[in-house]
């Protein structure tokens, strides 16, 4: 019997806020300190782990090679389902990811424009040019002597401070959908048609490209290499975040477990009649 | 002035034992405790949660928390205690 203090309302619809977002189901019943409790400890649970992962710990199942996915990538994902928004948006970038239209660029059929780190090796009028570097790369359609071409540019410094301002042809960007932050770029570096070396790195990709999307087998290997245990503490923060929104979605469904908490204490035996 | 290990009682070498593997072991410590900081949010959030499902008036969910969560502190704390003391016959 549920306490009459406590309204539940339309309780599947509670039910379905509480999975959506923790505590949104117990704010649209009224319920306001529980839902404070459970959009605190779960949300900060939850963002505490994406932080200590680089945000790369929620993916969907999936396997790059048509394969069945580790039973345990489902199982760590059947947990963290219980928060409900992020996983849905899990398997539509796990959709978006499979998608024949994700990939490589080559060559490039718009103009582009990015912030560039990586390296450059040329040979330019004063020597060979080599090492890290950062500035800009941009690229744009032009009219060729075969039909429309792509030229770009960059603009920028090596680590030695050096400035470098180079022409750039036959470029190669990495699919615009996966797991890393950065997308791969290649360009040979030109001099009116003749190639000079080669400009290797990354440009940014933006968020809704990567967050959510799964890892290839390599990326899942360097980001446990990178993060080592924090990985582990992530993983396990996320599940454990999934699970109490289940509690938190049986709340919202069925009310609190042992009634509203403010009854008197009740004696657990009749007392015994007083002798006549 | 020889300080040789002949007149070292048996007691004396059990201590100066675990001196060295609690130095050697200090680091390593250190490196255990900045995760193990961790575990207290952790605790805290499953304490809160756990009370709120059982009830609904606040302060009974403050006092059921507070109660779940040093119950748990204190039950990795004898567990941590535990393990330590076995490690260091490793």
């Amino acid at each position: 019997m549920i306490d009459p203090r406590i309204r539940l309302k339309n309780r599947f619809l509670a039910v379905i806020l509480a999975w959506m977002l923790p505590g949104a189901g117990h704010f649209y019943q009224e319920r306001r300190f529980k839902s404070a409790i459970y959009f605190c400890s779960i949300v900060g649970l939850w963002v505490m782990a994406m932080h200590l992962s680089e945000w790369k710990v929620m993916a969907a199942p999936f396997n790059d090679r048509n394969e069945r996915p580790p039973i345990i990538q489902v199982l760590k994902f059947g947990a963290q389902s219980g928060v409900g928004l992020p996983a849905v948006c899990a398997v539509v970038q796990r959709e978006r990811v499979k998608d024949d239209e994700n990939k490589a660029v080559r060559p490039l059929d718009e103009p582009f424009e990015a912030e560039f780190n990586g390296n450059v090796d040329y040979r330019a009028q004063a020597g060979l040019v080599g090492g890290d570097a950062t500035g800009t790369v941009s690229f744009e359609r032009t009219d060729g002597q075969f039909g429309q071409a792509t030229q770009g540019h960059f603009t920028g410094t090596t680590a030695d401070g050096k400035s470098i301002d180079i022409d750039l042809d036959a470029a190669a960007l990495g699919r615009p959908i996966d797991g890393d932050h950065r997308r791969s770029l290649t360009a040979q570096i030109t001099d009116g048609g003749n190639s000079l070396g080669e400009l290797r790195g990354t440009v940014p990709r933006s968020v809704w490209n990567w967050l959510f999307v799964p890892l290839n087998k390599q990326q899942e290997t360097d980001l446990h290499r990178t993060l080592g245990k924090r990985h582990e503490l992530a993983t396990l923060l996320s599940v454990v975040a999934g699970l109490l929104n289940i509690l938190a979605m049986f709340d919202a469904f069925g009310g609190p477990a042992y009634g509203y908490g403010d009854e008197e204490h009740q004696p657990s035996k009749e007392p015994a009649p007083a002798p006549a | 002035m020889g300080m040789g290990m002949k007149n070292i009682s048996p007691r004396k070498s059990l201590l100066r034992h675990l001196h060295e593997s609690v130095s050697r072991r200090h680091l390593l410590e250190q490196h255990a405790m900045g995760m193990n900081i961790y575990l207290l949010p952790l605790a805290a959030a499953i304490a809160l949660v756990y009370g709120a499902t059982r009830y609904e008036d606040a302060e009974r969910i403050w006092r059921k928390s507070v109660r779940t969560f040093i119950t748990i502190i204190v039950f990795m704390a004898v567990v941590l205690a535990i393990l330590a003391f076995f490690s260091l016959w490793q």
